[in-house]
């Protein structure tokens, strides 16, 4: 048992990870209010997609910025199916997953051929031109999106068959089993023969392909694998915002925080991806609470204040985005001083 | 010793009373200060920032609650404002609103510029039962919900379109001309289908037999086939939503082909950028927009001129129109929190539900303020311009003309 417990999973300790799994279940119970609440849910979905993401872009070694796409289809399936037809996300979540591996298909076997920077570029690409489309797509509501209405459920089973709760709890545990779930599928790969391929293909494909690997497919599946974890995450969002419009789902804005939480969180690694999202999401949504709208805005110095004033506000980008700020000055630390991510920091001081 | 006891009591009472009155009112705004919509999100701000310091504060304009400190109806209680961005992103004003509610403790919440963040916030406030207001939001579908507590003093896309078809409706029997055919051209965005889709609901229900639409993408840079489909049908009337650079070409290129339509509306400010006056001239002239706000109200609204004074020395601009919305917006809040039997959600809900203001009340060219059962303003009228020597003048309705309208317009080469 206890040479067990010492046991490291990448460095970690079982013992720590037990006490790590078993601090985020135990959380609500003593963060009652429903912000505190929201912050580790948002941190647990982020990390889930950054966790999901790291399986092509940090194992396989293809960055891509349109995991949105795969976002927005868990998010579109579940809010168009249950407001067209009533239908529970218990139903259309295995519906969203077909559609999610038809797109993962669709488009990988095209992008893959594309190596480096292009492949990168084919996906922003990619992820621009479903934005304006769906943007226009009247039935998905084009770009207003589509709203749950509001449904009072009776009863546990009830609550389950629409996927909508009054409580944060529910949402908690289930963003939390999606955050392990994509936590042990990345480790599964990562152990596995597949992960192997994976992470000679990232090394030197050619090498990878010579010693008779099938680049194409292996990279293929990634992507299937990367993009079912993330259309998990959209349909576990639809269900909790209960509103689906593009921009926070199927845009490049997402894509690109995917992405950065995986990179800033350390590629390529278990635990850097969940540590990214802890890290970064936390510090947006505090950052945005408690600087954005204090600090905003005191536009009535301006009047006498004189140039000093208006260099002082406008240095503030207009007083309201100081929190945007402040992210944008650890991302910059974080890149100069620590290309591995904040878990290479942490390893530095271990 | 007993008569001092009962003056003691008495004075404490006397004391006590105005000091129970004193509650202190809290009022969460979500509204975008970063993202995409930061700079309007942040000068919409300012102007609601400003009608909660004048209802605060003493000052010498015609408005209600300007003159008394603070709100009169609870005692001169003052109101303290909890300001959130929400950057424009649904999940975090979801999240927001819910904080504001749970744990800033806020007696309403006023927001939220996009209809996209509003749809959701709204939600959280409907959950717990806290009163919500709008200036801004304008999708349709806000107050197609039915909540109890949610409020939209601003025009919806639909009463924009209501307004464009009474315009044309009065213009119709007033200058004996009639109008059968109506073309609409729009940019192939959300907001240009949002007016295309309003038309065709309602088009044939004000006396016209025939529509042809045109859409284009916003960065187009030939209209030139576009503008000879559209001659071929002849519509009497064209209404048109564009942009600023689209609206430039669109003008010239009917000018070059030799479409002219007995009337050109605009939705929104295309028109009435100053661009588009100084690279049309005297072909810009004769063309309606429609808008909320307009600097002509500073002399028809009598609290307008003190207001977008105050304001501009503020901002560092004049007042337009989601700001001026928005402004009034609060003082529809200011008027349901002091005229509320209590502090209690359901009293101000009720209080909402009852307002009843004058136009003449607001810096808006709305005809007043009064909700129907959904929580939508009846009275949000918007104010239609026409240009003529090259500037804006207001024409419709008729309480706010300055100048009679001119219809049909002049062919071009009669100007």
């Amino acid at each position: 048992m206890r040479a067990w417990l010492a046991h490291r999973v990448e460095g970690l300790p079982v013992a720590a990870i037990v006490i790590l799994v078993a601090a985020l279940a135990l959380y609500p119970l003593a963060a009652t209010m429903p912000f505190w609440r929201h912050v580790v849910i948002m941190s647990m979905l982020y990390g889930a997609m950054g966790v999901a993401w790291n399986i092509l872009g940090g194992l396989a070694g293809q960055v891509s910025f349109g995991h949105g796409l795969y976002f927005g289809v868990g998010a579109y399936t579940a809010a168009y199916c249950y407001t067209a037809f009533g239908l529970s996300p218990i139903v259309s979540l295995p519906m969203a997953l077909a559609i999610s591996t038809g797109a993962s298909v669709l488009i990988g076997l095209p992008t893959f051929r594309l190596r480096g920077h292009y492949f990168v570029l084919a996906s922003v690409f990619i992820m621009q031109s479903i934005y304006v489309l769906v943007s226009n797509w009247d039935r998905m509501g084009g770009a207003i999106g589509i709203e749950y209405p509001v449904y009072k459920a009776e009863g546990i089973a009830d609550a389950l068959w629409h996927g909508q709760f009054p409580d944060k709890l529910p949402y908690y545990y289930a963003a939390l089993a999606l955050f392990l779930l994509a936590l042990g599928t990345f480790r599964a790969i990562q152990r596995s023969r597949f992960g192997m391929f994976l992470v000679a293909i990232r090394e030197e494909q050619d090498a990878a392909h010579s010693l008779g690997v099938d680049v194409a497919r292996y990279k293929l599946y990634a992507l299937i694998a990367s993009a079912a974890v993330t259309t998990l995450a959209g349909t576990f969002y639809a269900q909790y915002v209960l509103y689906v419009e593009p921009i926070s789902t199927v845009s490049l804005l997402v894509s690109l925080e995917i992405g950065f939480i995986a990179i800033l969180g350390g590629i390529g690694t278990l635990w850097g991806p969940a540590l990214g999202a802890f890290v970064i999401v936390p510090t947006t949504e505090l950052l945005r609470a408690y600087l954005s709208g204090r600090l905003a805005l005191d536009m009535s110095r301006l009047a006498d204040g004189g140039p000093l004033a208006w260099l002082e506000y406008y240095a503030l980008g207009g007083g309201g985005n100081v929190d945007i700020l402040v992210y944008g000055l650890v991302i910059m630390l974080i890149a100069r001083f620590q290309p591995a991510g904040v878990l290479g920091f942490l390893r530095r001081i271990d | 010793m007993r008569l001092i006891g009962i003056t003691a009591t008495a004075l404490g009472i006397a004391f006590a009373a105005p000091a129970l009155a004193q509650e202190e009112i809290r009022i969460g705004l979500l509204y975008p200060t970063s993202g995409t919509a930061a700079k309007s999100g942040t000068e919409t701000l300012e102007a609601i920032k400003l009608a909660y310091d004048i209802v605060n504060g003493s000052y010498d304009i015609p408005l209600p609650y300007a003159k008394t400190a603070g709100l009169p109806g609870r005692g001169g209680a003052k109101i303290k404002l909890f300001i959130e961005d929400h950057g424009g992103r649904p999940e975090r004003g979801q999240a927001i609103a819910e904080r504001l509610i749970t744990q800033e403790k806020v007696h309403i919440i006023q927001g939220a510029f996009h209809s996209a963040v509003a749809a959701p916030s709204s939600q959280v406030a409907e959950k717990y039962g806290i009163p919500y207001v709008t200036g801004s939001s304008e999708a349709p579908t806000l107050t197609e919900r039915s909540f109890k507590t949610f409020f939209s003093v601003t025009p919806t896309t639909e009463d924009i379109a209501r307004d464009f078809f009474t315009f044309l409706d009065d213009l119709r029997k007033e200058k004996g001309v009639p109008l059968k055919s109506l073309g609409v051209v729009h940019v192939n965005d959300a907001w240009g289908a949002s007016l295309a889709k309003a038309a065709e609901g309602n088009y044939k229900k004000y006396g016209f037999d025939k529509l042809s639409m045109i859409s284009y993408s916003p960065q187009a840079a030939d209209l030139r086939s576009e503008v000879l489909k559209l001659k071929s049908e002849a519509p009497d009337i064209v209404l048109q939503a564009s942009f600023d650079a689209d609206a430039i070409l669109a003008v010239r290129t009917y000018q070059a082909l030799g479409f002219m339509p007995k009337g050109i509306l605009a939705m929104g400010a295309s028109f009435a950028s100053p661009d588009f006056m100084k690279a049309l001239g005297k072909n810009a002239d004769y063309a309606f927009s429609h808008t909320k706000f307009n600097p002509s109200l500073i002399e028809k609204r009598r609290a307008a001129a003190a207001v977008n004074k105050l304001y501009e020395q503020r901002a560092g601009r004049q007042l337009w129109d989601a700001p001026a919305r928005e402004f009034t917006a609060a003082l529809v809040v200011a008027d349901a929190l002091n005229r509320a039997k209590s502090l209690k959600p359901d009293d101000i809900i009720q209080a909402l539900r009852e307002t009843n203001i004058d136009g003449a009340d607001t810096i808006s060219p709305y005809k007043g303020v009064k909700f129907n059962e959904k929580g939508q303003n009846v009275l949000a009228t918007g104010l239609i311009t026409q240009i003529q020597d090259g500037t804006h003048h207001p024409v419709w309705p008729k309480d706010l003309a300055s100048k009679p309208v001119v219809f049909p317009a002049p062919a071009w080469d009669k100007r």
